[in-house]
């Protein structure tokens, strides 16, 4: 593993797992942490977190959004770089300043946090510059690339995953559903279920229709969305976060795919 | 009614715009224009693509009997008893080209002529467009009423784009007429099935003849 | 058309149901935006002339009030007449108005979403005029009594035997009314044609809409494929335009870049078939004179302008927003109850018919932008999605259920502590219950997830309780 020192020494990076991954997927943390320290940095996970705040801000509950993002924003700022595994949550801590419109004082700081919030993939693949190319991955395989839709439209995210997962050999084969929103949306799949539902099916077809048997994207609600939907067609397809790929694995530790029981691949 | 509706709208608006000091937050050379082409040539072999990619047909004419030829030929493949041509003028000149005995009848479209031939003020490269309007012995809807328009350009009143018609129009200093017709294509649908169809409610075919040499009818272009 | 946007969940339930829809909306998936994206290869220029649209209307947007008295001094100078509605009824009044004024019995129109927001037809029907839509697609629905699916295509949710059936009830005199069971476009193209002739001919009042409004020369322009709207316009001896405020530019050369990110945005094409330009007046060699008449409608947008909301007046109507939509492509237009439908629609209609018959069509979003990415004038949909949602929230109107929902989870969310105890417990509980097939089936909450996908089980042991003892946890 890569233990060389960052080009700007004592780079000190926060972690922000996510909600999702912190209750669903603890693995995605601990592969996140891995592949920043192996790129050189002093990752920190600060305690204080709990959610970005989407929820919130997209039931339109500014008053609700406003206080989460105070309270990350003050557990977060210390830091030289915010990094999150999801491209939806990093656009969060994008919006972070168009919530204290009336505040200059946390509209500043909300803006400063928000030009060193990176989503992982971009961190890895723009600000450390491949310096930890990962060695080999655990998974055996094409694979097929989900692009979530925050990620792929609000912050570009779209070759950086793609090439990452090349350097660590994994072949990914391109379908047809780039642009087609898998459906989740967050409380949007609850609401308004069968057109979620509609939405969803289009998406796993295509996934399908490539024939790789994992499915790889860097947001883990659509990946539980996704996952939720292949276990209910009874097809064997396994999903995962990206980040689970790129780190070294040697079978043994490595959890289960997204809804599948331990023993299965 | 509208007296006190137009004072509300505008009280409202005031409110919330700008106030108006010659609109110097629009830079008036900023526009991004079409594409430019280099010569005549260019423009012109620009204009017959785009001409056939609207789905239009385009002859070319340097001299009377190309022009008799483009003429009667259009007017036997549409099946065109008569040829239609409101104008004067425009019948003056095509009698000089296709000779006596001919099919032409000078007087004003009905709704279900076949084929009507009127002159086309400019045309725009960028997209194949035929520009004509609204006159005392070509009324608009002589474009609009047969099933075939035969549409006659001089290759000299060639555009290149959009902002160039308008810059020329500009240039003559004329007022508008009461309509002005940008025309690219026969007329089309795809409302049913989204299938596309020709001949919605205006010409199912839209023929160009691009005078291409010394001829033209100058008492139009005055 | 009444609003119908509160019925959302009903009538997009019956869209999922409705087989000749679906197969209608099969065409669409794909379609347009395949026909979009190879016209922008053709036009390199596009993220430029996009920009120099969003300067041109919000330029236009912020001096408003001094382009409309422009436009309304350049119409009277021609002789034409200039009406202001505040509203739909203020609106429709007026052209009922004028179509008695001018003793009209026939009314030919050509498509304007703005006439259909301001119910147009029923108002001049119930006031005796006998009303004839003349685009394709509009004069389908019109027959069927159904409102628009599209703003550019709004019969675009029929299938070809639909049209073809509807035909064969309504034009019962014509020669076709034997035809064979399955007719041919062309065939129905050609009848609906040969129908429609008649009508323009007769009319004594032709209306169309307008794509842009020329501020200083009093210019209408109307972009169609059909020539429909050129037939309302010049046929009739009364011309009557009924148009947004929000349409009008300072002159004609800047309608240009528009004109090319319009007609590429909405059909792929280049340009449109026929883009007319309409002012009353006339230079020497025009035919005389015929009434002009413009009805400026304001209808909620004035409210719009300096609001947050304001960028959804840069609207040029293409259709982009909801060809690529991924909610409209699983339930067509019909369903959103509004005039407007799609994401376009979504922030429209709360402005028109009033956030509390509306709130739910800025909630049915994903947020997954595509929208934005293909608007040509750069509106944040999303944004303005969000915005009305904030304002629902405010006001009240989300869902009960919502409220109470996003109470809890702010509640523990601000509580690291509390937050860390919940998720804990949730964690365990949903891993010890699908611990035997790593996914869960049912549960008290989350039918609406759960009636489609399983729920796939946490790994047991949250983020946080991992790192606990961890030096890396500050």
């Amino acid at each position: 593993m890569n233990t060389e020192a960052p080009a700007q020494p004592g780079t000190r990076v926060g972690l922000f797992v996510t909600c999702l991954v912190d209750l669903f997927r603890p693995s995605v943390g601990f592969a996140s942490l891995k592949l920043l320290e192996a790129a050189g940095y002093q990752v920190v996970v600060p305690a204080a977190q709990t959610c970005c705040g989407q929820p919130a801000f997209n039931a339109g509950d500014r008053t609700g959004a406003r206080a989460i993002a105070r309270q990350l924003i003050a557990s977060f700022e210390g830091y030289d770089s915010i990094v999150l595994p999801s491209g939806s949550c990093a656009s969060m801590w994008k919006q972070f300043p168009d919530l204290f419109s009336q505040d200059p004082d946390w509209r500043r700081r909300a803006g400063e946090c928000a030009a060193k919030t990176h989503e992982l993939s971009q961190f890895l693949h723009e600000v450390a510059g491949h310096r930890a190319a990962p060695t080999r991955s655990c998974v055996e395989g094409p694979v097929t690339y989900h692009d979530g839709c925050a990620g792929y439209r609000e912050l570009g995210i779209d070759v950086q995953p793609r090439e990452l997962l090349a350097a660590a050999g994994v072949e990914v084969l391109e379908n047809t559903a780039k642009e087609q929103c898998c459906g989740f949306g967050g409380t949007f799949c609850n609401r308004f279920d069968q057109i979620s539902n509609r939405m969803l099916v289009r998406k796993v077809d295509a996934l399908r229709q490539t024939g790789a048997s994992v499915v790889v994207a860097g947001e883990m609600g659509c990946l539980l969305h996704m996952a939720g939907k292949f276990s209910r067609m009874g097809v064997e397809v396994a999903c995962r976060h990206y980040a689970e790929l790129l780190v070294e694995g040697d079978g043994a530790h490595r959890a289960p795919a997204v809804g599948h029981a331990k023993g299965q691949t | 009614m509208s007296e006190n509706n137009r004072t509300q709208i505008l009280t409202r608006l005031r409110a919330q715009c700008t106030p108006w000091t010659d609109a110097q937050d629009l830079d008036p050379d900023g526009a991004v224009l079409g594409p430019a082409f280099a010569n005549h040539a260019a423009r012109l072999e620009a204009f017959a693509a785009a001409v056939a990619q609207s789905g239009a047909q385009l002859d070319r004419a340097a001299t009377a009997a190309e022009v008799r030829d483009a003429l009667l030929g259009t007017a036997a493949a549409s099946g065109a008893a008569e040829v239609v041509v409101p104008e004067p003028q425009v019948a003056a000149f095509l009698n000089t080209c296709v000779g006596p005995g001919a099919v032409l009848a000078q007087r004003a479209v009905r709704p279900d002529d076949t084929l009507a031939v009127v002159w086309a003020e400019a045309g725009i490269a960028e997209t194949g467009t035929l520009v004509v309007s609204d006159r005392i012995e070509c009324p608009a809807q002589s474009n609009f009423l047969p099933a075939h328009w035969v549409v006659i350009l001089h290759a000299l009143d060639l555009v290149d784009h959009f902002e160039a018609y308008w810059d020329s129009r500009a240039r003559t200093g004329q007022t508008g007429p009461r309509s002005l017709h940008w025309i690219t294509g026969p007329s089309r649908t795809a409302d049913i099935g989204m299938q596309m169809q020709v001949g919605a409610h205006g010409p199912i075919g839209v023929h160009v003849l691009l005078l291409t040499g010394e001829l033209g009818i100058h008492d139009l272009e005055a | 058309m009444e609003n119908q946007s509160h019925r959302f969940d009903i009538l997009s339930a019956e869209a999922l149901r409705n087989h000749h829809l679906n197969s209608s909306l099969e065409r669409l998936r794909g379609g347009l935006s395949w026909t979009r994206a190879a016209a922008l290869e053709q036009f390199p220029q596009f993220d430029q002339a996009k920009v120099r649209a969003v300067e041109v209307k919000d330029h236009c947007l912020r001096h408003l009030d001094h382009y409309l008295e422009q436009l309304e001094s350049a119409v009277t100078a021609q002789g034409g007449q200039v009406h202001w509605a505040i509203d739909a009824a203020a609106a429709s009044q007026t052209v009922v108005d004028l179509c008695r004024k001018h003793s009209a019995h026939k009314v030919i129109k050509s498509k304007s979403m703005v006439t259909e927001e301001i119910a147009l037809n029923r108002h001049l029907e119930d006031a005796g005029f006998e009303v004839t839509e003349t685009d394709l697609g509009e004069y389908i629905i019109q027959l069927r009594q159904e409102p628009p699916s599209h703003i550019v295509g709004p019969a675009i949710h029929l299938t070809v035997d639909q049209v073809a059936q509807t035909f064969a009830e309504h034009h019962t005199d014509h020669p076709s009314a034997r035809r064979p069971e399955r007719a041919a476009v062309s065939d129905l193209v050609t009848e609906a044609r040969e129908v429609l002739r008649s009508r323009f001919l007769e009319a004594d009042v032709g209306i169309t809409g307008a794509n842009f409004l020329v501020a200083d020369s009093g210019t209408a322009v109307v972009v169609t494929n059909e020539g429909n709207a050129d037939l309302c316009a010049v046929l009739p001896r009364v011309q009557i335009v009924v148009a947004g405020i929000d349409k009008v530019v300072p002159n004609a050369r800047e309608t240009a870049n528009l004109l090319r990110l319009l007609t590429r945005s909405a059909t792929g094409q280049p340009c449109a078939t026929y883009t007319s330009f309409f002012s009353p007046g006339g230079h020497a060699q025009s035919p005389p004179d015929r009434p002009f008449h413009l009805v400026l409608v304001d209808n909620g947008r004035s409210r719009l302008v300096g609001s947050e909301q304001q960028d959804i007046l840069r609207c040029i109507r293409c259709g982009a927003c909801m060809n690529h939509c991924p909610v409209y492509a699983e339930i067509g237009g019909q369903a959103y109850g509004s005039v407007y439908p799609g994401p376009m629609g979504a922030v429209w209609t709360p402005a028109l018919v009033g956030l509390e018959r509306s709130a739910v069509l800025p909630a049915a979003s994903t947020f997954c932008g595509r929208c934005e990415s293909v608007c040509p004038v750069a509106i944040p949909l999303p944004r303005l999605m969000r915005n009305w949602r904030a304002e629902a929230h405010e006001r009240g109107l989300d869902p009960p259920a919502t409220r109470l929902g996003l109470r809890l989870w702010r509640w523990f969310a601000e509580r690291p502590g509390a937050y860390r105890g919940v998720t804990r417990a949730a964690a365990r509980g949903l891993a010890w219950l699908g611990r035997r097939h790593g996914y869960l089936r049912s549960l008290p909450i989350g039918r609406g997830w759960l009636a489609w996908r399983d729920l796939p089980s946490p790994e047991g042991q949250t983020f946080m309780d991992l790192m606990r003892g961890d030096e890396r946890l500050q």
